[in-house]
């Protein structure tokens, strides 16, 4: 294939600003998916994914676009997943293309995710080209939006394509640009094979599927392949496209973006961001950027029922088939059995997970709070990583602990930004900078531990900012900080799963905050419950759930015999998603409390 | 069908809404009461039944209704079926008048239930509810004078702002009028209420329990028969029989918007809405066939409400499949004191009736198993 017809590209955006429906577009005006078979937002397949209007796993779609200038263009779009707890994949995605489509919201302008994606984009040498969608809104002012990308980016914006995207608007504007100023593929067919793995599937049938930008050489059935990172060797069995379909195809060559299967089995063998290579013609060095994800946020998964805690290991193994990035491993709690501590990317991709095991797996799980890895060096001089709370050491034989800090950098609207500033000192933040975007927007910069971010503080973010606020952040590193474990009792009983780990100064103010919610959150029983929050052997935090009274429907004739059926059996169905810790039963929601932060 | 002897009938209309009220109602319309004594009196004249032991005439307030269509229904009863051994009316004192006091009593009613909710005007305002005390001893005082004997009084408690002494106050007034049996109820809020609406909070469990036992330990004192949950009887000939049959699991019929039936193992419930209901159309608005693990529960449900033991000897026999599990519950039920069970008797005890819905709750998993 000639390269110089060839584009490849992703679309980057801020959530929200429409990057599904413009590949949804694309796809129809290139008539890779006839009208009639579209489905809105055909590339987020995951049921979550469309649910929550984000893209969780990547997708790349061959099209042929027939251009103004005659020539027919082989174009391959890569998806990016749009969250924060997805940068690393989206760098690898970013790493397969020449070019992206920036897609700014003509009424929103420019928000955190964007410059990150901007400038994720910008370290993988790639042309930018910004997009104003949403000019049909009543609320869209593309020409500040366009001031803003220049002043705040540095990316010239004047001739940037305005459109829509729901309507359809100036979709071909957008191809053009694609073709006209995202340079083709350089690659060297002759070369020996480089590919960039950056995403794989799971198939039953097929085992792992990689997906790969073809970089040097080619790819054809019958090839021995190296992984290089994993040294993982494979025979390929089948290779193609997706246009969106499956297309097989005897062979890929340098500058196409497809697939490979071949019969693999471990999805440890391949690593997103990896280099292929062959076995008998091997490259020497392999494409840069490969490194292994490290989970940032770790919980405890543990079935309610107890009996379902072989089933939650199938879930998490099959769940892992396809998700590298969930790390897992066999843990015991006193107070709730049998389960996993797991380890995630970040607090969506923790959702994502949990809610796929309880829907997908129909197993009620409890979610233990949760926690970052902490550093924790101990006075013999070494040191040990603590991602369980009640697992941290005694305070005599810790020196210090280290603390995870990220940097975040935040959009809002000029009102908002003496609250937001509050919000971040309040969270321990540490201020870096204060940035003009245009006149009525600042975006501002913050080191902040990780562990507060766990909390509440997206939450807080939008609620103090109204939904205005934007919001991201990278991992910097370790800092020292002055750390205690919070341990919580209940009917003096300490609760391992309910330990957390606080700062010195702000555990008293938490651990109210604590025992009060989990004082509405427990339910009533028969007799009193105190309780407590603790650091070593100090109560800092008490309150009590009184005794229930009474329980038992105050009137119940012939007409009330269904609904109060149906009320009894929502209350059993309740019981179903309590755990007995101790004599005491617990609701699932109660072992989030700690996230709760009410203060 | 023809063996049920327990009918209940629902008047849908009130002169005025209560706050806390869910029952199927409107505010009194004369045309479309009319329409509904009307289709009431078709279902009467259609029912199979042949005879009556009980029949309760519920509502909304049945004492909306003006003398004429009071009169029209209570003919087409006294037609259908003589020598009814309990025919209750639901009245609101407000509404009620001599002659309709003297209607009830020619067309063979013998038993009244009125709603009084609490003696506190201020309490009243909250409730949206009117029962003057005054008129109340007026209208208690007719009933007696046509002969109407067997009278019970409706009281809530756990209402907003309410005291514990309010309540007493309240019961003690009643029993000053030494009614055969009163009916306690703590306020539930329901969603499709003006409460439920103003999400109005109920109040606090531990306030609620004590109002419970205060109104248990004054009555109880007094000479009265706390025999259900909320239902406390002069002496046990006066216990409500009408609604010992629901709580003896009977079959039953009920005609009117929104009313249950239950005969055998099909339950249903008539269309809530009032003009569906006078035009037939989308009669039910559910109907189940209860199954064997339904009726067990549902049985026990009702049944533990009660003081009187429960022989559990009819489910050996026709629900074998249970036995073993229900056993094992009840024993364990029984550790806790919550039960007597001495197998086939069971009974609930005080403690148990304080704490049914757990109770019931326990009996519901235990079958799953």
């Amino acid at each position: 294939m000639d390269q110089s017809r060839i584009r490849n590209f992703s679309i980057i955006a801020h959530i929200d600003h429409g990057k599904s429906t413009l590949a949804d577009r694309i796809l129809e005006l290139t008539q890779t998916v006839a009208s009639r078979e579209m489905m809105a937002q055909i590339l987020d397949s995951l049921d979550l994914e469309r649910e929550r209007g984000i893209t969780i796993k990547l997708n790349a779609v061959q099209l042929q676009y027939k251009a103004r200038d005659g020539e027919v263009y082989t174009l391959h779009l890569i998806d990016t997943p749009g969250h924060v707890d997805f940068t690393y994949e989206v760098s690898r995605s970013l790493a397969a293309c020449e070019g992206a489509v920036l897609v700014v919201d003509a009424a929103q302008g420019i928000e955190a995710q964007t410059l990150a994606n901007v400038y994720l984009a910008l370290d993988n040498d790639l042309e930018i080209i910004p997009v104003i969608n949403k000019v049909d809104l009543p609320s869209a002012d593309p020409q500040r939006v366009i001031e803003a990308i220049e002043n705040t980016i540095g990316l010239e914006a004047k001739d940037a394509p305005l459109i829509s995207a729901k309507n359809g608007l100036n979709i071909e504007d957008v191809l053009e640009a694609v073709i006209k100023k995202v340079p083709p593929p350089r690659g060297d067919i002759n070369k020996p094979l480089k590919a960039l793995v950056f995403d794989s599937i799971f198939d039953p049938y097929r085992g792992i599927i990689a997906y790969i930008r073809v970089v040097d050489g080619s790819i054809k059935i019958g090839d021995k392949l190296r992984f290089m990172a994993t040294q993982a060797e494979y025979e390929v069995v089948e290779c193609g496209v997706r246009t969106p379909k499956e297309v097989k195809k005897q062979q890929l060559v340098a500058g196409e973006v497809g697939w490979v299967a071949a019969a693999i089995k471990s999805i440890k063998d391949v690593r997103v961001g990896d280099t292929i290579t062959h076995v008998h013609r091997p490259s020497l060095e392999p494409l840069k950027g490969y490194r292994e994800l490290n989970s940032m946020v770790f919980c405890g998964l543990y079935p309610t029922d107890t009996s379902k805690y072989n089933d939650l290991r199938e879930a998490l193994e099959k769940l892992n088939l396809n998700d590298a990035a969930l790390k897992f491993e066999a843990e015991t709690s006193v107070a709730l059995g049998f389960g996993f501590r797991c380890g995630f990317l970040g607090l969506l991709h923790m959702d994502v997970v949990q809610e796929r095991i309880e829907r997908e797996y129909k197993i009620p799980l409890i979610a233990t709070a949760p926690s970052v890895v902490y550093h924790v060096y101990l006075t013999d001089g070494s040191m040990i990583t603590i991602d369980n709370p009640s697992l941290l050491p005694p305070v005599q034989k810790i020196q210090r602990i280290e603390e995870p800090f990220v940097k975040a950098t935040m959009m809002v609207p000029n009102e908002y930004v003496g609250a937001l500033m509050e919000l971040c000192h309040k969270k321990r933040g540490i201020y870096e900078d204060l940035v003009v975007i245009d006149d009525q927007r600042r975006q501002l910069i913050y080191q902040v531990p990780l562990s507060e971010i766990v909390y509440d503080f997206f939450d807080r973010l939008k609620s103090i900012s109204r939904g205005y606020a934007s919001f991201d952040y990278e991992f910097i590193g370790y800092v020292e900080s002055k750390l205690v474990k919070m341990d919580i009792l209940l009917n003096s009983e300490s609760v391992d799963a309910l330990s957390i780990i606080v700062h010195r100064d702000f555990a008293y103010g938490r651990g109210k905050v604590i025992v009060e919610k989990l004082k509405e959150l427990i339910p009533r029983q028969q007799f009193e419950i105190p309780v407590q929050a603790s650091i070593g052997n100090k109560v800092i935090a008490r309150s009590d759930i009184k005794a229930l009274r009474k329980n038992v429907l105050a009137k119940c004739y012939g007409g009330d015999i269904s609904r109060k059926r149906k009320l009894l059996e929502k209350q059993k169905e309740g019981k179903k998603r309590m755990k007995q810790v101790g004599n005491v039963e617990v609701p699932q929601e109660a072992f989030m409390a700690v996230l709760s932060m009410d203060e | 069908m023809n063996h049920v002897e327990h009918l209940y009938l629902h008047i849908p209309f009130c002169t005025h809404i209560c706050a806390y009220c869910d029952f199927v109602k409107s505010r009194y319309h004369e045309g479309l009461a009319d329409q509904v004594i009307q289709r009431l009196i078709e279902d009467i004249e259609g029912c199979p039944s042949h005879h009556l032991k009980t029949c309760y005439i519920g509502g909304g307030t049945p004492s909306a209704l003006s003398l004429q269509q009071l009169e029209r229904l209570l003919e087409s009863i006294q037609n259908k079926w003589r020598n009814i051994e309990e025919f209750s009316v639901e009245i609101n004192p407000e509404d009620m008048t001599y002659e309709k006091m003297a209607c009830l009593k020619k067309h063979g009613v013998n038993r009244l239930s009125m709603g009084v909710q609490a003696v506190q005007q201020r309490l009243l305002t909250i409730l949206l509810a009117i029962t003057i005390l005054r008129m109340l001893k007026k209208v208690t005082q007719w009933a007696h004078e046509c002969g109407i004997n067997n009278i019970s009084y409706d009281l809530m408690y756990g209402l907003p702002t309410q005291t514990i002494d309010e309540f007493k106050t309240s019961i003690l007034e009643m029993v000053t009028l030494n009614p055969t049996h009163l009916s306690l109820y703590a306020l539930t809020i329901e969603p499709n209420t003006a409460f439920g609406r103003q999400k109005i909070q109920p109040v606090d469990n531990e306030l609620e329990g004590f109002m419970y036992q205060c109104a248990i330990d004054t009555l109880t004192q007094l000479g009265y028969h706390h025999y259900e949950v909320s239902s406390f009887a002069k002496s046990y000939d006066f216990r409500s029989q009408h609604n010992l049959s629901y709580w003896r699991y009977k079959d039953f019929i009920g005609l009117g918007p929104g009313a249950a039936s239950k005969v055998g193992n099909q339950r249903w419930t008539n269309t809530r809405n009032i003009h569906h209901y006078t035009l037939k159309e989308n009669l039910l608005s559910e109907e189940v066939s209860l199954t064997h693990q339904d009726i067990v529960i549902e049985h026990l449900m009702m049944g533990l409400r009660l003081d009187e033991p429960l022989d559990l000897s009819f489910l050996s026999k026709e629900y074998p499949e249970f036995e073993g599990q229900l056993n094992e519950v009840l024993n364990q039920v029984s550790d806790l004191g919550w039960c007597y069970y001495d197998y086939p008797k069971l009974v609930s005890t005080p403690l148990g009736r304080l704490f049914l819905h757990d109770f019931i709750v326990k009996i519901m998993e235990a079958l799953d198993h």
